[in-house]
């Protein structure tokens, strides 16, 4: 069989994130001047908190409902979760499994709502998620900040803030750290590998790869294609859609407390703000598009954008004596492959729909 | 709305409730308590000279009168040892004491002094409920919070 050519100007373009990420790399890891087992603790650390959160974005994909930036409302139910856990002094394991418990009939409220808006602005689904996002978050504030202590009960002093309601601004969750990633103890040259949390890592992969098998699978990865053919062929477009979206917020709920444990420490009111966005410009840096993600890019990309975050304040410093000047740059980067991403998608869009065009007026002459 | 009993229905009922006790479970294993081991005098009773305390198996630790020091532990029940040295023969003789602590107790207090003067009495007159000082302030700079979307980015 003859193997299609590759054209290497096209492969650029393609995957112009991830060489650009990649040739980032390459120039500052000798500049930061970090050690292999440094860079390797930080990698696998990094991997095993990043991972869930990041795997949740891949069923929307799935479902044509592009980058998901209403995960941030599962975070937020992970975050509720984690901080009524941490009221009734549940540690451990056990807190991590019953925050995710109190987190998944929030998360399901919460993705419906989601679904249901973005089914209500088709074509629109990232812009809209990402408003819905903010939105949410004052409801958040508004129910942290006000209802919890007054109307809800929270009884820990060391929760609640001085004059009676509110949470405080930070939650330690010093008795959960990393009590997944610590479960069973392995080492790989000097860095500490957190093999549960993998193990739990490998399983939603291998969930996801069921998943797009099934019928339900089927129907979002048809849904995402044409959603006209889907509808004619007896799938329910708006349902299948909500459901995608559903799953998606369930499972950031999930990744978020993951993520929470690894650090050890709840910022009450910023921890989820910014998690979309970081989750997503991994996931791009990782090769993936609006319309197309798999595991691979999830990985790639983590470990990329990763040991950029990890690097980049060092080499700030080193090359102009600024780690501030890191910090700027691993934030504006991340924004910018965002933006990098979304232009290049459109411009292979256009790029497709041209080709089409001219290939039509072809055969029509 | 016409309720189904179908096959569909009680697999899902099933799997609301495995999970509703499985968060009953994991309230009860994971549920941490603070125990106070407390060798301040009680009432007529005077404070040890001097003692070992461990809980579940824990390091010892050396009790001095007027000392007060906590052992965090999961779940709700545990067994406190005590360990001393008898003036008499000079031997180090230790008890181990078997306690419960209520589910919705946070921190219990234990008074060694009054436990070691009767150890037959019951568990609620030298194991009581403890409830910390809360001090509550409605000063502005005390109730501040950080609302800015970008104070997270350091943690990433």
């Amino acid at each position: 069989m003859k193997r299609p050519q590759v054209n290497p100007k096209e492969l650029l373009i393609n995957n112009l994130v991830p060489i650009l990420f990649i040739v980032i790399c390459i120039i500052g890891i000798p500049l930061s001047g970090y050690s292999g087992t440094y860079l390797l603790n930080e990698i696998l650390s990094r991997l095993g908190r990043n991972s869930f959160l990041v795997l949740s974005l891949l069923i929307p994909v799935m479902a044509g409902m592009g980058l998901n930036f209403g995960m941030t409302l599962g975070a937020m139910a992970g975050q509720i979760g984690l901080i009524f856990v941490s009221d009734w002094s549940i540690v451990g394991i056990p807190g991590m499994v019953l925050a995710a418990i109190i987190s998944v009939p929030i998360s399901v409220i919460l993705g419906y709502m989601c679904g249901t808006i973005l089914n209500r602005a088709k074509g629109r689904e990232m812009v809209t998620s990402y408003i819905i996002g903010f939105f949410m978050n004052g409801v958040y504030q508004l129910f942290v900040l006000y209802f919890m202590g007054s109307i809800i009960p929270i009884k820990s002093s060391a929760l609640v803030l001085p004059r009676g309601y509110g949470i405080r601004n930070t939650v330690n969750l010093e008795s959960m750290r990393k009590s997944l990633d610590n479960l069973i103890p392995f080492n790989i040259f000097g860095a500490s590998v957190p093999l549960a949390t993998f193990i739990l890592v490998a399983l939603f992969c291998l969930f996801i790869v069921w998943f797009r098998r099934t019928k339900l699978g089927q129907d979002m990865r048809a849904v995402g294609q044409d959603m006209e053919v889907a509808r004619q062929a007896g799938i329910k477009v708006e349902r299948t859609r909500v459901l995608s979206i559903i799953l998606s917020t369930v499972f950031a709920g999930f990744g978020m407390i993951i993520y929470l444990q690894n650090i050890g420490t709840l910022n009450t009111y910023n921890s989820h703000s910014q998690i979309g966005m970081f989750s997503i410009a991994a996931l791009l840096v990782g090769g993936a598009s609006v319309d197309k993600a798999n595991i691979r890019n999830v990985f790639i990309g983590i470990i990329l954008f990763h040991l950029m975050f990890t690097i980049a304040p060092t080499v700030g410093r080193n090359l102009i004596g600024e780690a501030q000047l890191g910090e700027y740059f691993r934030v504006f980067v991340s924004y910018g492959v965002i933006t990098l991403a979304l232009v290049l998608y459109e411009m292979r869009k256009r790029r497709a729909e041209r080709i089409a065009l001219e290939r039509g007026e072809e055969v029509v002459a | 709305m016409k309720l189904k009993l179908s096959r569909r229905f009680f697999i899902r009922l099933a799997a609301i409730v495995v999970i509703l006790v499985l968060a009953v479970v994991m309230f009860f294993i994971g549920k941490q308590h603070t125990i106070l081991i407390d060798n301040n005098r009680a009432g007529d009773i005077k404070a040890l000279d001097y003692f070992e305390v461990s809980v579940d198996g824990s390091p010892l630790l050396d009790m001095a009168p007027m000392l007060r020091e906590q052992f965090l532990v999961t779940g709700q029940k545990h067994t406190i040892t005590i360990q001393w040295e008898d003036e008499a023969s000079g031997q180090m003789l230790a008890v181990s004491v078997n306690v419960k602590i209520p589910l919705t107790q946070d921190m219990v207090l234990m008074s060694v002094p009054t436990f070691m003067a009767d150890m037959n009495q019951p568990q609620s007159v030298w194991l009581t409920p403890f409830e910390a000082q809360v001090v509550t302030s409605t000063a502005a700079e005390d109730n501040a919070v950080v609302l800015d979307d970008t104070a997270s980015f350091s943690s990433f």
